[in-house]
This record gives C-alpha cells, structure tokens and sequence, in this order.
C-alpha cells in the first residue's frame, strides 16, 4: 500500500520535529529528522551538508568525532545532488533510481531561503505536488535546525572542513555574518578565500531599518596579528555603528582603536558602505582600499570613485570624504580585496579586475542566483592561481531590486 | 657614500643597499638601489629614522627600480612619514615606479609622500 503525502499532515510532523529538537544535539539531527519525515511518507530521509568551500557534500549521520562517520559524499560539480544544490531546486532520481520498492527519491537543496547549507535525500511512494511541498518544506525545516545546532557544533565544523585551518581563518569564520542575506529589496553574498588559510580579511553587513550597512576589510599581512586586527576592526565598526555613528565617524573610531592597539604598526584598510534599500542612495567612505564596482544591467560597469581617507589604522589624519551614487533598480554592487583581481597563474598573469568584472555579469545572469555566482567566481579565481592562493581574496556582491523584492533570487 | 653602519647579522649586505647621501646640512637623500624587499625596507626604515627625527630636516627616500610594494612594506614608509611629521621633518620620496605611485595613491599615502619625480631633480 502506497502513503500518500498530505501536507497538512507533514506540516504536524515538522512541528512536532522542532519542538522535539530544542533539546537535541546536532548528532541527533539526522535520526530525529527521518523519523518525524517518515511519519509524514517521506521516508529514508537523509542530510547532506556542504563543506566551506562548497564543493563537497557530506552526510550528516550523527556518528563519529565529525558526525559524519559512515556517510556517502558527493561532489557539488557533475552529481545529481549537487545539480540541486547549485540550482537550488528540488530535483528527482531518473525512475531506476536507488530508491526501494518502486518509490521516488528526490534531493532537494537546504536552505533557509539565502544561505545554502547542503541537500536532503528522501523517498516517497507519490510524485504530485503536495509531495513536492512536503519535501521543500522538510528542507526549510532541516535548515533551520541545522542553523540552531552548528554555532556550538565542533563535529559540524569538522565536517564542513577539508583542510585544517590556521587560527586567523578559525576568528574569521567566527567573525564574519552568515555568507548570505536577502531581504528588503536586497540580496548580499560574500565568499572569502583560501577558506582554511585566511589572513586578514573580512566583510560585515547589518540591517537596520531601510539602510543595509556593507563593510569589507583587509589587515596588512597574512599572519595571526592580521587576523587580529581584522577583529578589532570590525568589533570597532559594528560598536561605532550600534551606537550611531555616521561612516565617517566609524572609520575615525576604527583608526583610533587600531592605534591604540598597534601603534600604526598594523593598518586595515576598507570601503565601508550604507545602502538605504528603500531609495536605492549610496553612501560610502574609502578607507585605503580597492573601489567598488558598480555594473549596471549588463551594458554598463564603473567605478566607484572616492578619494582614499588613508587606511585606518596608519595615523595618516587624511580628510575624509562621504560619497554618494543613486542606484537603479537591478544594480550590483562590488567590494572586493586586491587578492581577487592580483592572483596569479603560473605564467604570472594576474586574474584581473576586466576578467573579474566579466566573470559576474556572463555568470551572474537569469537562472544563476548570486551565491552560486560566486561559488563560481571563486573556483575560477583559485583555479587560475593553481587551486592555492598567496593572498587574501574577498568578495562581497550585493543587488538592489528596488520595488522589485519578488523577482529576489537568493 | 655609504653611512649605513653594519651590523650582525645583516652586515654587508647593508652597505650593499642603502645609501645616504647629504645634499645640504638640513636636506638628505637615501637611496634603495634594486628592489625593495622586506629586508631592504628594513634597512631604508633603519637609515631613515635618525634622520626624521630632526626638526626642519628635509629627506628624500630615493626608490629608482623599486617596482613593487606590498603592506609590511608600505608601513614602514607609513611610519617613516609618521616620525618625521612628529619631529617636524620633512619626507619626500623620489622616482617611485609607476606601480609604487599606484599603490601609494590608492591607499591615500600619496597626499602625504608626494615626490620628485626624478633623482637629478631631487639632489639640487
């Protein structure tokens, strides 16, 4: 006898499955999960996540110092599981499937609706749309859980992992934002690399209100201390920020504290940025660093011009500009490290900014959302440098849609 | 000619790399001959000090062939600027290369260690 999905009764299991996770481990995730789906007719179900650099996707199974001991891997390029997650869609398994007794088995990214944490396999005995439903919706509720559980789960940070990480990458990771928002007419993504070996690096971004404050730094050096002071940048920015400070104000406050800790032995240089989503106006200060870039559709890209306020941190006592740009509905906007567009590949040849530029717009089009994009951006850009790199390499991309929040791709 | 006094373990190659050379009683000119690397920096950052540290003191910090600059070594010249303007001395910086002038203007650095664009223009 086959079990029919209703997806009113799947909506009562999940439910019943998160309140049954508030005292649950991340461990006991994937047996509560499928448990609670299988009660629904969603059977056999099963968590992937992906790692940091999103190439790999990894089962969760709850076993092992990584709770991930025993588990199947796919790889995010060339697999049916991957296809889902880089589409983030729901896909099925061609009928002569894995799946038993004749039943469907889909995979289905897991998201919270931005940021994409892995794929969920599951099976069911009906392909109809309530089933479709059924299985997003147990997707959406695998993501919020697994976000509830993995700020304090070391086996999670193993298994997201395929390299070990240096101390600085291990304060990054812990500093920045989750790599994905959208929201209020907007959409951000950040992608930092090398993941397991960064130096000084980071991005910040807040809302409040209408304005979606953007921030992306880069501290002298590759070593621990470059780590360092990127935090006490940051915790700087968002203190100044919390307590109303205008963005000119903040990099001054910035600099102080730099100072007082480094004695202008250590600099952060970084473009700190208010976007107020409902108008589309753009403020920012350039603090030392690389100016963003503006593309316009796909038929216009400049740059942002500003002149440098000295990074802060240098003591230089440079007068500092506010500038302004209105943005249109549609625009993106960039900002970025020099480690993006200086990486070399073994003939010496720099990646470029036309080519980082380029690779946005042809990439970042229609069906492709942003974060995909730049997963894509970035394998390139580690590709071109042999798959390490000798610098830091950020980027943070974020579209205005301007009254236009439904046609959001997150 | 050559005031760099050496020391272990740098020693000779010090002499190698940095020059000094008084223009005038209040106006020096130092020199980096080759690249700047972090050891040169070092060396340029060393030669410069003492001198920074005079009021009125102008120093030309010479970079023909320096072609590049990365952060530790846009520091020490950061620092170098920092000290004199503190003593109330003067830093110049004379025929940086086209990517060095880059760099420099990006950060801001530049408003602040504008230079001659020559080491001919800069020795009178």
């Amino acid at each position: 006898m086959s079990a029919v999905v209703d997806r009113g009764v799947a909506a009562l299991a999940l439910v019943r499955l998160m309140q049954t996770s508030h005292t649950a481990t991340l461990e006991q995730l994937p047996d509560l999960i499928a448990e609670h789906a299988a009660g629904a007719g969603m059977y056999d179900a099963a968590v992937f996540v992906v790692d940091i650099r999103e190439s790999v996707l990894r089962r969760l199974t709850g076993k092992g110092p990584d709770a991930g001991n025993d588990g199947q891997e796919f790889t995010v390029r060339g697999s049916l599981p991957g296809q889902a997650y880089q589409r983030v869609d729901l896909l099925t398994e061609p009928t002569t499937g894995n799946a038993p007794d004749g039943r469907r088995r889909w995979w289905v990214a897991v998201t919270d609706g931005v940021e994409r944490l892995g794929v969920l396999r599951t099976d069911t005995d009906t392909d109809d749309e309530p089933t479709r439903q059924a299985v997003r919706d147990l997707a959406s509720m695998t993501a919020l859980l697994l976000l509830s559980k993995r700020s304090f789960s070391d086996s999670y940070a193993r298994l997201v992992r395929t390299e070990p990480m240096n101390v600085a990458a291990e304060m990054q990771w812990n500093l920045t934002p989750p790599p994905a928002y959208a929201g209020h007419d907007a959409t951000v993504g950040a992608v930092m690399e090398p993941a397991y070996q960064v130096g000084g690096d980071a991005f910040d971004y807040a809302v409040a209100g209408s304005v979606l404050h953007l921030g992306v730094f880069d501290a002298m050096g590759h070593d621990t201390t470059a780590g360092i002071s990127a935090n006490v940048a940051v915790a700087a920015c968002r203190h100044a920020r919390r307590h109303g400070a205008s963005l000119a104000e903040i990099g001054e406050l910035v600099e102080q504290t730099l100072l007082e800790q480094f004695g202008a032995s250590r600099y952060v240089t970084g473009i700190l940025a208010d976007l107020d989503m409902d108008t589309g106006r753009l403020t920012w200060v350039n603090r030392g660093h690389p100016l963003p870039i503006l593309i316009r559709g796909n038929r216009w890209t400049t740059e942002l011009a500003c002149p440098p306020a000295g990074p802060m941190g240098a003591g230089l006592d440079l007068p500092v500009t506010v500038c302004t740009e209105q943005l249109e509905p549609g625009d993106r906007l960039l900002l970025y490290t020099d480690g993006v567009i200086e990486a070399r590949d073994t003939r010496g040849r720099q990646f470029g900014r036309d080519r980082f530029v380029d690779f946005i717009r042809r990439h970042h089009s229609g069906r492709r959302t942003l974060h995909e994009t730049l997963r894509r951006l970035m394998a390139a850009v580690m590709d071109h440098h042999g798959g390490k790199l000798d610098d830091d390499a950020t980027v943070l991309l974020a579209e205005w849609r301007g009254g236009h929040q439904d046609e959001l791709t997150p | 000619m050559s005031t760099d006094r050496p020391h272990a373990p740098y020693g000779w190659q010090a002499t190698l790399n940095t020059h000094v050379h008084p223009v005038t009683a209040d106006r020096h000119l130092v020199t980096v001959a080759g690249d700047l690397d972090l050891y040169t920096a070092r060396r340029l950052a060393d030669a410069l000090q003492p001198l920074l540290q005079r009021e009125g003191q102008a120093v030309l910090a010479g970079l023909p062939g320096v072609t590049f600059l990365d952060s530790t070594r846009l520091t020490r010249l950061i620092t170098a600027y920092r000290t004199a303007r503190s003593a109330g001395a003067h830093l110049a910086l004379v025929a940086p290369g086209q990517p060095v002038q880059c760099m420099l203007e990006l950060v801001g650095a530049g408003q602040v260690l504008a230079g001659c664009p020559t080491l001919d223009a800069a020795s009178h």
